[in-house]
């Protein structure tokens, strides 16, 4: 089961990450299917 | 007498223009001192290590979602309770969490983030792992029911 609060959490520590270090997600223009996972 | 304590900076090493001259300078006790250029190419590699480490940070947070993206689909679109037999990698998150406190300890909301979400993937593996135990259980009990 997934606690609600996680997926939020990750995305707004991305934001952060993107904002404050200039970084970009690099799968973002990546079809979902051919993304990796950990 | 006072006395001063002055942090390294993350983003070291700093570049000022003297008389229209680049030149690099660092701190000693007695002031200010330029750099010599083995010391200003070790901390470009430095920094260029620690972008490096907050990339693959980066790189991780945006995998982690994508799984329990996935993962969360599949909840849904399941009527009964179900669990995911995916586990989420925690090895990477914990060294890069030591190796960049440096650098993120000063944005309070990121570790504070980075933290809770070191627990809640833990809960989500530890859940996952007690699933798989309860099913290896079952057929376990299954194969001695039918040889026993």
């Amino acid at each position: 089961m997934i606690n609600k609060n996680i997926i939020p959490a990750i995305d707004k520590s991305i934001k952060i990450l993107e904002d404050k270090f200039n970084l970009k997600n690099p799968f973002e223009n990546t079809p979902k299917s051919v993304q990796s996972h950990s | 007498m006072y006395i001063f304590y002055i942090p390294h900076r993350p983003e070291r090493p700093h570049i000022v223009y003297k008389d229209d001259i680049p030149v690099f300078y660092k701190r000693t006790n007695t002031g200010c001192e330029l750099m010599s250029y083995n010391e200003i190419k070790i901390e470009f590699q430095r920094y260029e290590e620690r972008r490096e480490k907050i990339k693959l940070l980066f790189i991780e947070l945006v995998s982690a979602k994508n799984t329990l993206e996935d993962v969360k689909q599949i909840h849904e679109e399941t009527p009964i309770k179900a669990y995911s037999p995916i586990t989420l990698e925690l090895n990477t998150l914990n060294s890069l969490l030591t190796d960049l406190y440096t650098i993120i300890g000063r944005e309070t909301e990121l570790i504070q983030l980075l933290l809770s979400l070191r627990l809640h993937i833990t809960i989500f593996n530890n859940t996952t792992m007690m699933f798989l135990n309860r099913i290896s259980h079952q057929i376990n009990y299954n194969t001695n029911e039918l040889h026993g």
